[in-house]
């Protein structure tokens, strides 16, 4: 047997037990999540369904599997023995996103079942429509490992565990950020649908569709089943190449990581240094700006840069940022909107 | 052999290594000495393949560590090795024969049981002593062709370090190993080493062979009738002087003759010709520096 088959089942083997746990949650979620409501506002009793727990599960499941497989590589101390270790970088990069996948796969296959066996008796009683039970647990598993994938890559920029889950949250939400200030300034409307964050986005685009597949798990009133649409089909396709992008970029970043970092400030032009630009513009953009009040901004965004830096003494472009977005919070962003309105507000569809 | 060439590193500002040069031959012992932060363990880390090296290479016959081939030769015993809260020696030898498949458990176990260290019980509540000679028995038990050890024999007890240093020697002579320690004993170091290098501001300053490094020396114990002065000895290419009422302790280069009969130049009670240690060798060349003399 080669080294990367027995690696992969020397660390499926030292990780069985996290895995008992995160199944365990899965299933207790799936188990109180798939209940019944009743509706009798017009004197009759109405049955539903919800179905969000595997949205939920799965998303829970991505977040601590990324995070839990690869923190060991972020303390300095554990590195001097796995990089000297003969198996390349990569290979460790690959046999432990694979480990978590699989663990992903069996919790979600496992919780289906049990949510699946949970509607049966009702099937007959409620006229309930299974068939999109099952493209609904392909696509959550699909969507939830591109997610777990892209997971990876703020969390391997990150020199450090706690870095790594903030960058994480906020690489989750840039998508969401964007898609609000491009819907707040300009009115483009339609975006939302296609993607509000890939973190929560990518999960919900999935929680949407199995929505429209799973909607007459109900026999109330006369919402009816819905197949995917062509634009449901475009998102999904949309969200899996940049989740196997950023993925790959992850791998690449984790085979040219610089041990020497490891442990200290993440100083990575991924992580801090362009986040926290694009998080305190976006914040101005979307909340405005009140005259007088830009210092409270500016504040906010000197501290975060201290949690950068690990101290107060900040870098030239830091402070330049500091400045900017002290400025453009002073100015009351309805004059971007009325900017906005100028060139044509509302008016744009997508 | 290990060939270092051009090799140097910078944590940001803070320039480590520069422009490292040395070959190390197979079936050698190699002493890796220098003060604190002097850039040993970067050194090792360079070699192994744990860190990429910003300029420069190194190569093992020709290849590259950073490749997982080479590696296979080669085990790092780094100063703080990775176990887990629940590592124990059993677990800890199944782990790393998953990466070594040929280490050979009977040598671990003998090893283990010979420091009667527990076989179940975690690491984590192991003395750092103990955990040392387990990761210690580990190295041996995997055997490579180049084992790199980071301080690995400091702080162990006289009779480890010197089953240790037997072990060393037999595994060198039987399986052909090079082996390069680095340590901040150079008495740890006289122990085991056949040949030194010693880093120091980021350069190789120093490397050759121990024993001719304690034998270019000579070490003297002198009483006079009168506290002395260490202007009294300036006739002498001196490397250390400790002078303790009218007792003075010299550690001189030079011609043995040479050196007596200056010495008994300046009239002397007693004179006694004392052994050379490889610690007062490097401290006499890293004082002589300070002083800004030659290194």
């Amino acid at each position: 047997m080669d080294l990367v088959k027995r690696y992969s089942l020397y660390h499926f083997k030292r990780t069985i037990i996290r895995f008992a746990v995160i199944l365990l949650y899965c299933l207790v979620v799936v188990n109180f999540g798939i209940h019944e409501s009743f509706d009798s506002w017009d004197g009759e009793t109405y049955h539903y369904f919800s179905l969000g727990c595997y949205g939920v599960s799965m998303l829970f499941m991505c977040f601590v599997v990324a995070v839990m497989e690869f923190a060991e590589f972020k303390n300095r101390r554990n590195l001097d023995s796995w990089f000297s270790f003969p198996l390349d970088r990569w290979k460790i990069a690959l046999i432990h996103y694979v480990n978590g996948a699989v663990e992903i796969f069996t919790a979600h296959t496992l919780s289906f079942i049990l949510g699946y066996c949970k509607l049966l008796p009702f099937v007959k009683e409620c006229d309930l429509d299974m068939s999109g039970m099952f493209p609904m647990f392909f696509l959550i598993l699909i969507m939830g490992l591109c997610y777990y994938g892209f997971l990876l890559f703020p969390f391997i920029v990150a020199n450090n565990t706690f870095d790594g889950i903030f960058f994480a949250v906020l690489y989750s939400l840039i998508p969401s950020v964007i898609i609000s200030i491009l819907t707040a300034a300009f009115g483009i409307r339609n975006l939302s649908e296609y993607s509000v964050g890939l973190g929560y986005g990518l999960i919900d685009e999935a929680d949407r569709c199995q929505n429209n597949l799973t909607r007459n798990m109900s026999n109330w009133g006369d919402v009816r089943y819905k197949s995917l649409e062509g634009g449901d089909i475009a998102s999904i396709i949309i969200w899996c190449v940049i989740g196997a992008t950023v993925f790959a970029a992850a791998v690449y970043m984790f085979n040219n990581l610089k041990t020497e970092k490891v442990g200290g400030p993440s100083d990575s032009i991924f992580g801090y240094r362009t986040l926290i630009p694009i998080y305190m513009f976006s914040l101005v953009l979307l909340w405005g700006g009140t005259v007088g009040f830009g210092i409270i901004y500016g504040i906010a965004t000197f501290l975060l840069y201290v949690v950068l830096r690990r101290g107060v003494k900040l870098k030239l472009p830091d402070i330049i940022i500091i400045v900017i977005v002290t400025i453009l919070a002073n100015i009351p962003v309805n004059y971007v909107y009325e900017f906005a309105d100028l060139i044509g507000r509302n008016t744009w569809d997508v | 052999m290990i060939k270092i060439e051009g090799l140097s590193h910078s944590f940001g500002d803070n320039k480590v290594l520069e422009g490292v040069e040395l070959e190390i031959g197979d079936r050698k012992v190699m002493g890796l000495v220098g003060i604190n932060g002097a850039g040993k363990s970067t050194l090792l880390r360079l070699i192994s393949g744990v860190y990429h090296p910003q300029t420069g290479k190194v190569s093992y016959d020709g290849n590259d560590p950073l490749k997982d081939e080479t590696r296979r030769n080669l085990f790092l015993l780094p100063d703080d090795p990775y176990f887990n809260g629940q590592t124990t020696c059993k677990s800890l030898i199944e782990m790393y024969k998953v990466f070594y498949p040929e280490v050979d458990e009977s040598v671990f176990k003998e090893i283990v049981n010979d420091f009667k260290l527990p076989w179940k019980k975690p690491l984590r509540t192991f003395s750092k002593g103990m955990r040392r000679q387990a990761f210690v028995a580990l190295a041996f038990a995997i055997a490579p062709k180049y084992l790199l050890l980071d301080e690995a024999f400091d702080g162990l007890d006289p009779l480890a370090r010197k089953k240790f240093k037997d072990r060393l020697s037999k595994m060198v002579k039987e399986k052909g190993s090079t082996v390069i320690i680095s340590s901040h004993s150079l008495k740890e170091l006289e122990d085991f080493c056949d040949e030194f290098v010693m880093i120091d501001e980021h350069h190789l300053i120093s490397s050759g062979k121990v024993l001719e490094k304690t034998m270019d020396l000579a070490k003297y114990q002198l009483a006079f009738k009168e506290i002395p002065s260490e202007d009294m000895f300036s006739a002498l290419s001196i490397k250390s002087i400790k002078i303790t009422g009218r007792v003075a302790t010299v550690v001189c280069e030079g011609e043995t003759g040479d050196i007596e009969e200056k010495l008994n130049a300046l009239e002397p009670l007693i004179l006694d010709k004392l052994d050379v240690n490889f610690e007062e060798a490097f401290i006499g060349d890293i004082d002589k520096k300070l002083r800004g003399g030659e290194s």
